[in-house]
């Protein structure tokens, strides 16, 4: 807290010029705009699912799940039950917030390997139960879903509107005293438990809000890319949220934002260039971590403190 | 009035008798020493009256409340508060802020509206840090204190959830003289300027003497003597316990 004035107001130049830059993407192209409502949303879930770890402490390897559901709940709703863009999207958040608070009630009793083991096998698990239901598309999931407004460009500002809202609100979260009760939890469990904090109700909290963030991502994504497949609760989906936090920085509230715009940008510019894009993007990752443990973000806010 | 009792408490592990019916009692405004050997059973006394570990049998009663077997933070919220022996701390939040969080905590304001540096808390969180002559490293973190602050961290943490009764557990642990000097004015201090009643488990015998209005002796998890410091100075059962 005690160079809380100093960063921000570097932190408001900084966002005060991203969001102009963001605001001026659909001038760039068809493809940079896909490309940057891809990161917003990566960011979002990954900001989302960083609530849970680099807040509280708590490493999910299944927050995929939570993206999945909103984005399925979504083109359910739409495709099956007629409903339009908007009371899609409220029951896509609904129904995040469900399957947070269930699948959160039966994780949060458990820490590390434990947590983090649950939370994968509900990923996998739902995952198969995408591809086997008819009712979900099986393999081939729910495509041709239309995208509002019909333009891409136009849709691209929904999403940023609604990323920069919600990323506002996890912000709010954050700086508040539910926020800090996450990371009183983080820091000492034991501890929290002896100034009178309910440890399991805490992390559950935490649990609920980022599930309900990861299944706005998810909606909105089912509408860039007007459809939506099983792969997206595989755990290769739910590894790119760890990926991206660590790439950014997880103590730091706008590092997986960074990361997810780097790894976008990244993994973009490396499938365009080699089939063996994954191989980048590891030596990447392992350099992240054996470099710069705190992610880039934190590694700069590091490095500005010092000078 | 009784502040704390515990009436014939026992918990045994296997074939050890940690505690062993014991029955003591606090009264409001009292500092009152746990002593013994290693292995006396003390901490597990402390253990089971903070709620992290359930008696096999009997009670403790905080105000006249039976709280026996409730969970640590539903203890806080009736008013019993516990340091530990080794400094038990937020690590990562600035010494402000582990008091914030404790405050938030009891004041029944955890929620995601209410500002983390709200105005009344940071104030109230301050008047604390600056009993325990914290306020000047209020943004430091844990880490940065000397381990006679990370201690009395410890302690004011305790104190900001306005406890009625706090459980101190070897608070001079590993302190220095002068670190020992300091605490030993904020135990007194508790009673004497902020009315809380203390229990008090320590192992430094100048300390204990020192501090409190009465002490209690336990041995092999049973009480074996209870008095003024002078009483249990002169008593030939203690002497033989220490003496050998």
């Amino acid at each position: 807290m005690q160079s809380e004035s100093e960063e921000v107001s570097f932190e408001q130049i900084a966002i005060a010029v991203g969001i102009i830059l963001l605001a001026l993407v659909p001038l760039a192209g068809r493809h940079m705009t896909h490309l940057v409502a891809s990161a917003l949303l990566l960011s979002l879930a990954a900001t989302s699912f960083n609530l849970l770890f680099g807040y509280t402490g708590l490493l999910s390897f299944g927050h995929a799940l939570f993206w999945g559901v909103g984005g399925y709940t979504l083109a359910v709703m739409m495709s099956r039950f007629g409903l339009g863009y908007v009371e899609s999207f409220v029951m896509a958040v609904i129904m995040s917030a469900v399957f947070g608070a269930v699948i959160g009630f039966l994780c949060v009793r458990h820490t590390r390997i434990y947590f983090a083991i649950l939370t994968l096998a509900f990923g996998q698990m739902f995952y198969g139960v995408a591809v086997k239901w008819d009712f979900l598309g099986g393999s081939d999931g729910i495509y041709g879903l239309p995208r509002p407004f019909n333009t891409l460009e136009l849709y691209y500002y929904v999403i940023l509107a609604i990323t920069l809202a919600s990323l506002f609100i996890l912000y709010k979260i954050t700086r508040s005293s539910l926020g800090l009760s996450f990371m009183a939890v983080r820091d000492n469990a034991f501890r929290a438990k002896f100034i009178g904090l309910d440890v399991s109700r805490v992390r559950l909290t935490s649990f609920i809000i980022s599930s309900i963030f990861s299944g706005v991502a998810g909606a909105l994504y089912v509408l860039l890319e007007t459809a939506i497949s099983p792969e997206t609760m595989l755990w290769t989906h739910s590894a790119e949220f760890v990926f991206v936090t660590l790439l950014g920085g997880p103590r730091v509230f706008l590092g997986p934002l960074v990361g997810g715009f780097i790894y976008s940008f990244l993994a973009d510019v490396a499938m365009s260039a080699t089939e063996y894009w994954l191989l980048v993007i590891g030596v990447v990752l392992v350099a992240i971590v054996l470099f710069f443990p705190h992610g880039v973000l934190g590694y700069f806010l590091k490095w500005r403190e010092k000078r | 009035m009784k502040a704390l009792e515990t009436r014939n408490l026992r918990k045994y592990f296997g074939n050890v008798r940690a505690v062993d019916g014991v029955s003591i009692h606090v009264d409001q405004g009292e500092i009152v020493s746990l002593v013994g050997p290693n292995g006396a059973g003390k901490t597990t006394l402390l253990n089971l009256i903070s709620g992290l570990i359930k008696p096999d049998s009997g009670e403790v009663y905080l105000m006249g409340e039976d709280i026996t077997g409730k969970s640590p933070n539903q203890l806080v919220s009736k008013g019993l508060a516990r340091c530990f022996q080794i400094s038990n701390v937020f690590e990562d939040l600035t010494v402000l802020e582990n008091l914030l969080v404790a405050i938030h905590s009891i004041s029944g304001t955890i929620s995601m509206t209410k500002r983390l540096d709200d105005s009344e808390a940071v104030e109230k969180a301050m008047k604390i840090l600056k009993e325990f002559n914290l306020d000047v490293k209020a943004h430091l973190t844990p880490k940065e204190l000397s381990h006679g602050d990370r201690k009395l961290l410890d302690v004011a943490i305790a104190y900001s959830l306005n406890p009625k009764v706090i459980l101190l557990d070897e608070p001079t642990a590993a302190m220095s003289y002068r670190e020992k000097k300091t605490t030993v004015g904020v135990i007194k201090k508790l009673r004497d300027q902020l009315r809380v009643t203390v229990l008090l488990v320590e192992h430094d015998l100048d300390v204990v003497y020192e501090v409190s209005d009465r002490i209690v002796v336990m041995h092999q998890g049973q009480i074996l003597s209870v008095g003024t410091p002078e009483e249990v100075r002169e008593d030939p059962k203690v002497k033989e316990v220490y003496l050998g």
